[in-house]
């Protein structure tokens, strides 16, 4: 998707079933056309900080929301979650956590680091549908994004 | 004439004195012939004055012959000098002292018996040779010696001299003892100061100093312990010392053994405790990417299944339908056996954190939690009052919720689901009780009860994984208590679970699982 210079939506997630899974339902709710997805956390921090094969990407198009998977390669999904809230340019895009871990020491390291909020992926098939679908409804539309 | 008779007079007022002084007098003539005994004598030779006066000495007692006796009398005729001899008459087993005064005309022997108080001396002696004898061969240095105002010994036995590795002789010399047996000056000051003042503090507790080290040459040679004991009405005390050395040696290389081994254990405890964290770390590890890694693979397989229906429904049909339900069904089977089982993993490594708890508020709390207001309508909850305890709140809530969603499980197929819950107090522990009036199980089978993964009814009568109950108990031993169930087939089945009524028990427990 070339779409990279008009997303609402990154999502970081290297296990392409589960990204296929997620796109899929955030397609039927109708984000479609704006969700660019990456698979690692290099990708990840080059995308929101417009650099590397990203350069040509604006920063003045930030994305709406970032669903970051905690278990990437390169660059794990705790460091790129630091990474984006410690850069005054890129901290107040919303990042939620959408992870299988459901262990206690992830959930309050991403919190502490500055997560905006923390999904766990259900296996149920219908249950992660309406997770992903919630999420999504919520920061793309009910959300007010921040003033830039 | 008057000369003569005054003589005869005074002669006889003489021998009126001599009739009742109570010492014998004997006059021998130089022939040895009796010419006069008094009464005295006539008692102490067993004989009447009348019967011995004009008889033979030799004659009368020729048992007498080659005595001392005898002899000193021919010695004294013979020498005409006086002579004095207390001695023992062997042939009467008697003791006599005499004066035996010799003239011209014969002897005059003044005498006495002394049996008695030479029995007396001899048993004294005899006595005295005992003690002696027992003091010198006692294991223990004894000594009588005055204190004040310097130390003298009156009596030593050998032990006591060599026990201060000192030489007998040398601490003779009044006050002695004290440079002679502690040869470091500080110390001796110190050490006379102590016994000193102990003594004259007439406390009995003071009179005791132990382990004394005695040196020779700057080394320890002994050690000693020392003890005062009195002797009343005398200024004299007994002193006793005895050899402590091989005891103090024995207890140093014990203590250096103990305390070398002490080491040795508390290393092996560090290093097992190590091991022990490792493990524990490499469990967390493993859970984690249980908890993650296995989870991506069921969400992709119940996914894609359910894609496979709704996208391509019409091609599978409805068979196809059915079979790809059975795919996921099992996908979400599997997620829940995974939760499960990382719960009973994750308990047994968490430590309790103990407090008190209501669990009348967390019943309640809970059995709402795991009924819909459709289910309370239909059963009738019936609790008691139950007891407060002590333990880990959140395994306690564990426990109830799975006592509680069994008993509401098994029972949804009756009319009349009644289940209820009550505690007592015996033997220092708090029951609690859950009952229902469900299907029950097989008696037979209650062993499996709470294994791992066992189940006594078929995943069509009803779901779970059979772990449940397998964490109730893991909960409930933590706690140091115990879990039971009893039940009769088709009426129903009672849950029970004890936990330590006294806190100091549960905690002490706790202590007992504690992972570091």
């Amino acid at each position: 998707m070339e779409n990279y210079l008009k997303s609402d939506v990154l999502l970081v997630e290297d296990n392409p079933n589960d990204a296929e899974l997620t796109i899929r339902a955030l397609r039927k709710q109708g984000f479609a056309n704006e969700i660019f997805h990456v698979e690692d956390g290099e990708q990840a921090l080059d995308f929101l900080f417009c650099r590397g094969e990203f350069s040509i990407r604006s920063s003045s198009q930030p994305v709406k929301v970032v669903l970051l998977d905690l278990k990437l390669p390169k660059v794990n999904g705790l460091e790129v979650l630091r990474e984006v809230k410690a850069n005054p340019a890129t901290s107040r895009i919303p990042v939620v956590i959408l992870t299988s871990s459901r262990e206690d020491p992830d959930i309050s390291t991403a919190y502490e680091l500055g997560a905006n909020s923390y999904v766990v992926k259900p296996v149920d098939f219908d249950d992660f549908v309406k997770a992903v679908q919630n999420t999504g409804l919520f920061w793309l539309l009910i959300n007010e994004p921040p003033i830039k | 004439m008057k000369a003569k008779s005054d003589r005869i007079r005074f002669e006889g007022m003489n021998m009126e004195i001599m009739d009742r002084i109570s010492d014998g007098i004997v006059a021998f003539d130089s022939n040895l012939n009796y010419t006069y005994l008094n009464e005295a004598a006539g008692i102490l030779l067993g004989r009447s004055p009348e019967s011995l006066v004009g008889k033979n000495y030799w004659d009368e007692f020729p048992e007498a012959k080659g005595s001392r006796f005898a002899n000193a009398y021919v010695q004294a005729l013979a020498t005409q000098k006086m002579i004095t001899l207390d001695d023992y008459f062997e042939p009467w087993d008697r003791w006599f002292a005499n004066k035996i005064y010799p003239s011209a005309s014969g002897l005059t022997i003044f005498f006495y018996e002394t049996t008695e108080q030479k029995k007396i001396e001899l048993a004294l002696r005899e006595s005295e040779k005992h003690l002696r004898k027992i003091i010198d061969n006692l294991p223990v240095g004894v000594a009588v010696n005055k204190i004040f105002p310097a130390v003298e010994f009156v009596h030593m036995n050998k032990l006591f001299s060599e026990f201060y590795c000192v030489k007998q002789e040398d601490i003779l010399a009044p006050d002695s003892f004290w440079e002679v047996v502690y040869e470091d000056p500080v110390f001796r000051e110190e050490i006379k100061k102590k016994i000193l003042d102990g003594i004259s503090s007439g406390d009995p507790e003071r009179f005791e100093w132990a382990e004394v080290p005695v040196t020779r040459g700057g080394e320890v040679v002994r050690y000693i312990t020392a003890k005062a004991i009195p002797l009343p009405e005398s200024n004299l005390i007994v002193s006793t010392v005895t050899d402590e050395t091989a005891r103090v040696k024995n207890a140093k290389a014990l203590t250096n053994i103990e305390q070398r081994y002490r080491a040795r254990l508390e290393k092996q405890v560090e290093e097992r405790t190590k091991q022990l964290v490792a493990a524990n770390k490499e469990l967390e590890a493993f859970s984690y990417s249980v908890s993650h890694d296995l989870r991506a693979p069921l969400r992709a397989i119940s996914g894609f299944s359910r894609i496979l229906n709704e996208d391509h429904g019409e091609q599978l049909g409805d068979e196809g339908k059915r079979v790809c339900k059975i795919i996921t069904d099992n996908a979400l089977r599997m997620s829940q056996l995974i939760d499960d089982l990382l719960q009973f993993s994750r308990l047994s490594r968490k430590d309790l954190a103990l407090s008190p708890i209501d669990m009348q508020t967390m019943l309640n709390s809970i059995y709402h939690e795991v009924t819909t207001p459709e289910q309370r309508e239909k059963i009738a909850f019936l609790e008691d009052p139950i007891h407060k305890c002590y333990g880990d709140p959140n395994m306690m809530r564990q426990v109830w919720t799975n006592l509680l969603s069994n008993a509401v499980k098994f029972s949804s197929k009756k009319e009349n689901p009644v289940i209820s819950v009550w505690s007592d107090l015996e033997e220092g522990e708090i029951r609690y009780y859950v009952k229902d009036n469900g299907v029950g199980f097989d008696m037979r089978y209650s062993e499996k009860l709470f294994g791992v993964f066992q189940r006594l009814h078929g995943i069509n009568e009803f779901d779970g994984t059979g772990v449940g109950l397998a964490l109730v108990q893991r909960i409930i031993h933590k706690h140091g208590g115990w879990v039971k169930g009893t039940s009769e087939l088709g009426k129903g089945a009672t849950f029970s679970f004890a936990v330590p009524a006294n806190e100091a028990d549960v905690i002490s427990i706790g202590e007992k699982w504690k992972i570091i």
